[in-house]
């Protein structure tokens, strides 16, 4: 720095503190007024914030239920009924042969003859019966 | 609403507390008020040299701050002397454009000329209180006079690089950003401003 460079900032830096308590007085006053201005500014964008998150709340939901509803059709039976995998599958375990169990229809198969006299027996005896 | 005060904090835990954002927004408000607390007067210095007028300056600096506090204080702390000095020096302009401005309207009126700045400075209120150490306070009223003097007959654009870079103590990157142009013409502007200045005042000092 050159003696020039030097000495003007000295001198500038002496006319710094010299300004008089009234410019300070008002400079505080506008340095007052500006950071309220910054306050507000900070309190509107927080505001802002808050309702912008409250809107994308409200909008994802209605998004969502708009889904649904169009996938949805009104009137369709219910899943259980609709889901034909799954019947399908219920019908196989009851169809399905276990070798620790009888399966009720061949033990069906296997007695039908038992079945046809039990049934022709119970006809005959109640014609047999009076009244 | 502490979960939505949360939101103003990007790194800040959903359920986390909001008090620190708060502390947060508390410590950046504190800390542009000490920003504009340490620059004002120095702002009001620059002004007054570029304007000659107390009250256009003071104008202009409450006018910067406004403006910085408005648009800017978001940004970070870093930023805000070069901004604040680039929207000063802008509202010096301006205030140097409107006078010019009115200097060229009022020729055009007839009549005896008026000062369109108001008042005729008074002669006792404008001498300098000599004090206890009447002298040197003389002399150095007298050196800063020059000093103003010199810098008001530099070019603008030498004037501003001369006073961010010396007087304001910027880096070149700082001043460059101030006066919204290259890091080379900086260079060259304070150059030419010293030059101007050694030439000027090298007899007086």
């Amino acid at each position: 720095m050159t003696d020039l460079e030097a000495r003007s900032r000295a001198l500038y830096e002496d006319s710094v503190e010299a300004v008089d308590m009234r410019l300070r007085s008002r400079l505080t006053q506008a340095r007052h007024a500006a950071l309220e201005v910054a306050a507000r500014r900070r309190g509107t964008r927080l505001l802002g914030m808050r309702r912008s998150a409250a809107l994308a709340g409200v909008a994802a939901t209605a998004v969502l239920a708009a889904a649904l509803w169009i996938a949805w059709p009104a009137g369709a039976p219910p899943a259980g009924v609709v889901d034909g995998g799954a019947n399908f599958a219920d019908l196989d375990i009851v169809a399905s042969t276990d070798r620790d169990h009888v399966d009720p229809l061949d033990m069906l198969q296997e007695d039908a003859d038992f079945y046809a006299w039990a049934v022709a027996t119970a006809d005959q005896s109640g014609s047999g019966h009076p009244g | 609403m502490a979960r939505f005060a949360t939101l103003t904090c990007p790194l800040t835990a959903w359920d986390g507390p909001a008090k620190g954002c708060e502390d947060g927004v508390l410590d950046h408000a504190r800390a542009l008020d000490k920003f504009l607390a340490d620059i004002e007067r120095r702002a009001l210095r620059m002004a007054q040299v570029a304007l000659r007028d107390t009250d256009d300056a003071l104008d202009a600096v409450q006018d910067a701050m406004l403006k910085l506090a408005r648009h800017y204080a978001a940004r970070p702390a870093s930023e805000w002397r070069p901004l604040f000095y680039r929207i000063l020096q802008n509202g010096i302009r301006d205030v140097q454009r409107r006078r010019t401005l009115r200097r060229r309207l009022m020729a055009w009126i007839p009549g005896p000329r008026q000062d369109p700045d108001g008042e005729a400075p008074d002669p006792v209120e404008a001498a300098v209180d000599p004090g206890p150490d009447g002298a040197q306070r003389l002399m150095q009223a007298q050196a800063i006079e020059q000093l103003e003097e010199s810098l008001r007959a530099l070019p603008t654009r030498q004037r501003e690089a001369f006073m961010l870079r010396n007087l304001e103590g910027l880096d070149v990157a700082q001043t460059a950003r101030a006066m919204g142009c290259s890091q080379g013409s900086v260079k060259t502007h304070y150059s030419r401003a010293v030059h101007s200045l050694r030439a000027q005042l090298g007899e007086v000092w």
